[in-house]
């Protein structure tokens, strides 16, 4: 009889693990290789964008928590860190000083992902949108980019969690491609940002 | 009984041997002179898939193992790292498509000083995929306690086609072409024990494109 019990409980543990999957990206990012702008900002991080965890349970699947709050942290403080001529990062609350250029508040609006499954391909697909804030160091919002960023990975025999990780990171890195492409040629961002006599240093 | 299951035995593994072969085929286009000094390398990279390619992870790993094999190999900076070297002008998003877009690669700031330090003298592009085209057969299998087998026979016939395009970062310009196209039938017999003879086409593939490769970069004279 205590063997089926312990039978029964070891059971229910196998299936209740194999019924959720988790994920944290721990990488790191590279640096952009450009050149940076000759600003001094703020980057300002929020906790939601800190702690930012994915949770989805779908009937009939395992379900996912991929973790990407560090993640986020680590993408743009490479990203901005290369961007701009010097960064100082702030918290939720801060304004930060009057010698700022601009502060630059990165925003996760959404995360969605696709399995084999769903598409009836191999592959795990990862969708990730971003808004990216800058405003004036009195307060006024400059300009708001949209970031859209996608990312795929081929389905890993026996190993989903590596696949869904390879996607979110790949996405993520596609958000940091978009973000150092669109920045410094947006119209609305150069006009806001750099005095004539930045935009001829620049 | 026994002979006459060990002369079917041997007319199905015959036939399936027959059946299990590979034809691959290798071309090459050479555009410009090649040749790699000491100290230079290349890398290999599969294209984005921003175009539609779907060349899998697993293939550019072969071609990148094989071409960095052995005294006559070439030495291959690992992918990874030199998309971070290069980043971000090298995410499947912003990578150049065709040989016209590699001037504005090159005259982005801190690119060239980024590709000196990496040693990288030739960037090799990898198209193409593995694809099953056909299929037909079929085996079933049956378990009794004491006893279990199959029977049937069951094929299907995969085809790898990859293109692998040179360029010459140094001078700027596209080296040639390399393509390989391989087919090949994998069958299943089974009187009881399965015995799979399965055609490894894109292995195949990996090791013919692999070996021009390393003869084209390595390889020295006029253009074509």
């Amino acid at each position: 009889m205590r063997y089926k019990i312990l039978f029964i409980a070891f059971s229910c543990i196998f299936i209740l693990t194999a019924c959720s999957k988790s994920v944290v990206v721990a990488t790191d990012f590279p640096r952009p290789v450009m050149e940076p702008m000759p600003l001094k900002v703020g980057v300002r991080y929020t906790d939601s964008l800190r702690e930012y965890v994915h949770e989805q349970k779908n009937p009939l699947e395992p379900g996912w928590s991929i973790d990407i709050g560090a993640a986020n942290i680590r993408l743009f403080d490479a990203l901005f860190g290369g961007m701009f001529r010097e960064i100082s990062v702030l918290n939720e609350s801060e304004d930060g000083d009057v010698t700022l250029d601009a502060i630059i508040e990165p925003v996760m609006e959404n995360f969605e992902y696709s399995l084999p499954d769903h598409s009836g391909s191999d592959q795990y697909a990862v969708w990730i949108r971003y808004q990216i804030r800058v405003i004036a160091p009195d307060g006024e919002l400059i300009a708001n980019l949209p970031v859209k960023a996608y990312g795929q990975a081929t389905e890993q025999m026996l190993d989903s969690e590596e696949s869904m990780e390879m996607a979110t990171i790949i996405a993520m890195r596609d958000a940091a491609a978009t973000i150092a492409a669109e920045f410094s040629s947006d119209a609305t961002i150069r006009s806001g940002l750099l005095t004539p006599e930045l935009e001829e240093e620049s | 009984m026994a002979r006459s299951l060990i002369h079917y035995m041997s007319l199905i593994v015959s036939c399936a041997a027959l059946g299990a072969c590979i034809t691959t085929r290798v071309e090459e286009t050479k555009d410009a002179a090649t040749g790699i000094e000491k100290g230079e390398s290349i890398v290999i990279l599969a294209s984005s898939f921003h175009t539609g390619n779907e060349t899998e992870d697993d293939f550019v790993n072969c071609v990148t193992k094989r071409v960095a094999r052995g005294r006559k190999g070439v030495d291959v900076m690992a992918d990874e790292d030199f998309r971070d070297a290069l980043f971000p002008w090298l995410e499947p998003r912003l990578a150049p498509r065709d040989l016209s877009d590699l001037p504005e690669l090159l005259q982005r700031p801190g690119i060239n000083e980024a590709i000196a330090d990496s040693g990288v003298r030739y960037v090799v592009w990898l198209k193409g995929d593995t694809d099953q085209t056909s299929s037909g057969g079929g085996l079933s299998c049956a378990a009794a306690p004491g006893a279990a087998g199959c029977f049937g026979l069951a094929w299907w016939e995969d085809q790898s086609a990859y293109e692998a395009i040179i360029w010459d970062l140094q001078d700027g310009v596209q080296s040639g072409t390399l393509s390989t196209d391989v087919s090949g039938t994998s069958v299943i017999p089974a009187i009881v024990i399965p015995l799979p003879l399965i055609a490894r086409v894109q292995a195949a593939a990996c090791k013919g494109l692999a070996t021009q490769l390393r003869v084209f970069i390595a390889g020295d004279g006029p253009a074509a």
